[in-house]
């Protein structure tokens, strides 16, 4: 039977038998191992190829899908040690036990030094024998599955990577973001702790003096929290769009949320649309941390909530309210997830709402980037030598003259 | 995170979790939680007055709990959250599916209210 190697790393290959190659020139050994392994060949477990010559190994080498070469020191042409030599560097999953006469303990030494994995002695016993290539091929197919379960879990990596990339490119990345407006800057920054993650920021222009801006944070972390991410970002997107308000654009994508959600996933979004022209804002929170109004001249204050709770817990109507908020030239709105806040040092303090205010109350606010770069330095700062924990989400925006 | 069962019986189930509900504190107890609220069907009172931080997972194990016995006519009330902790339940929309109250009597009260 000839064995397929199959590329998919995640291939099943637990029937197919250890295939064995026998090289001695004397025909005692084949008889010994198919007697000795009568009840695994019959079974389909083992498959042993039986060659005479160094030569005729090679071949078989070439064509078959083998785990075990049992091989004499002595052969005719290519002896035991060349085959040896070739093994380590054309088949190094291979694995080997040499035949040598009783007492040539150089020669073992040798073989062992080439990568063999065990030895027998002529006469051959017949129990250590059994033992011998059991445990050889034991060896062979733990070594094999070791690098077949690496190559799945480097091909997952692959997918996680490129799941990462899909979803940073649903999140506007290149900034400045509309290098033609000068009636405001906005700026986002989104760090994961793992490949992927489950916070969001979003924006758009609605029209030609709308924008739309979303954040959002679903519980949980890694590809299920990206999914749900990267759902309700979506909906609530596409009904803002459509120039649905706030509280509407949550409200609906919350129904559909809660209308299959086995494992009680929630996520909150903060949603608003700033009027470009009047600094005049509407906006929806879903259970999301409220954002921080920069005043200029005055300090930062927190944003009045809003009816609503995160989304995908309770559907129904009426769950979700609006509010407004008014900016002035030079004022500002700095939108984050917890992921900030409840960043922890090595003690276990958390970074808290309180820490953000004050660094904000330091903060001239004078560009969006610059502001959200100050915030996570000092996360970073905070937090070193702590493994990130929660993802983190930043968008601020900041209103000019129209 | 530390979880006592302080009353089981007909009419009330009573747990008092303490220290942080994160997803390294909740570990395997999450099922146990599930296990004396959910499966039990009655009004449920959840003290996390020790309780020192929530995370997004520790949320969704209160939020599931409650919204399962609601389902069933029960409630779930959690009492004398820290300000912290309250706040972001509040902030979240919780309290809508699992009301907030600070004084024992009181809470057990609002857990005879209909869900």
């Amino acid at each position: 039977m000839e064995n397929q190697i199959s590329d998919d790393p995640a291939a099943v290959t637990d029937n197919v038998p250890a295939t064995i190659l026998v090289a001695d020139d004397d025909p005692d050994l084949e008889l010994l191992v198919t007697q000795k392994f009568r009840r695994q060949i019959r079974n389909g477990e083992f498959h042993f190829i039986c060659v005479r010559s160094g030569e005729d190994a090679l071949e078989k080498l070439k064509k078959h899908d083998i785990d075990v070469l049992v091989t004499d020191i002595k052969l005719p042409g290519i002896d035991g040690l060349s085959l040896l030599s070739r093994l380590k560097s054309e088949y190094p999953l291979i694995r080997s036990v040499i035949i040598s006469s009783y007492g040539n303990m150089r020669t073992i030494r040798r073989a062992l030094n080439l990568g063999a994995f065990d030895f027998l002695t002529k006469p051959i016993d017949f129990d250590d024998l059994g033992i011998t290539i059991t445990k050889t091929i034991e060896e062979a197919l733990a070594l094999k599955q070791a690098v077949k379960d690496r190559e799945h879990l480097a091909a997952l990596h692959r997918e996680l990577d490129i799941a990462r990339r899909i979803q940073l490119s649903m999140i506007p990345g290149i900034f400045p973001a509309f290098p033609e407006r000068s009636e405001f800057e906005i700026f986002g920054e989104i760090i994961t702790a793992r490949n992927v993650g489950g916070d969001f920021y979003d924006f758009c222009m609605i029209d030609d003096d709308r924008l739309y801006f979303a954040i959002g944070d679903a519980s949980g972390k890694g590809v299920p929290a990206a999914l749900f991410m990267a759902v309700t970002r979506t909906m609530v997107k596409a009904d803002a769009v459509k120039g649905l308000p706030p509280d509407r654009c949550l409200s609906e994508a919350n129904k559909i949320l809660c209308m299959e959600n086995e494992f009680s996933m929630f996520i909150t979004v903060f949603t608003g649309v700033l009027n470009t022209r009047t600094g005049e804002i509407v906006y929806c929170n879903g259970g999301h941390k409220l954002p921080f109004i920069i005043r200029a001249g005055s300090g930062p204050e927190l944003l009045d909530n809003t009816e609503g709770i995160a989304l995908g817990v309770i559907g129904g109507d009426s769950l979700y309210g609006l509010g407004n908020v008014k900016l002035e030239p030079g004022d500002g709105i700095i939108l984050y997830s917890d992921g900030v806040t409840e960043a922890m040092d090595k003690g276990g303090h958390l970074f808290a709402d309180k820490r953000l205010g004050d660094l904000l109350a330091d903060d001239s606010f004078e560009n969006p980037r610059d502001t959200v770069g100050r915030i996570l330095r000092d996360v970073e700062e905070f937090s070193r030598g702590v493994h990130l924990k929660d993802d983190i989400a930043l968008l601020a925006i900041r209103y000019n003259k129209s | 995170m530390n979880m006592k069962v302080i009353r089981e019986d007909d009419e009330l189930t009573h747990i008092k979790l303490s220290g942080r509900v994160d997803l390294e504190g909740i570990g395997d107890l999450d099922l146990e939680f599930t296990r004396h609220t959910v499966t039990r069907r009655k009004p449920t009172l959840v003290d996390i007055s020790d309780v020192d931080y929530i995370a997004s997972i520790g949320l969704r194990m209160l939020v599931t709990a409650a919204k399962v016995l609601n389902k069933f006519g029960a409630r779930l009330v959690l009492l004398n959250p820290h300000p912290d902790v309250e706040d972001v339940l509040r902030t979240a929309g919780f309290d809508k599916v699992m009301p907030i109250e600070h004084d024992y009597e009181r809470a057990l009260e609002t857990l005879k209210t209909a869900a």
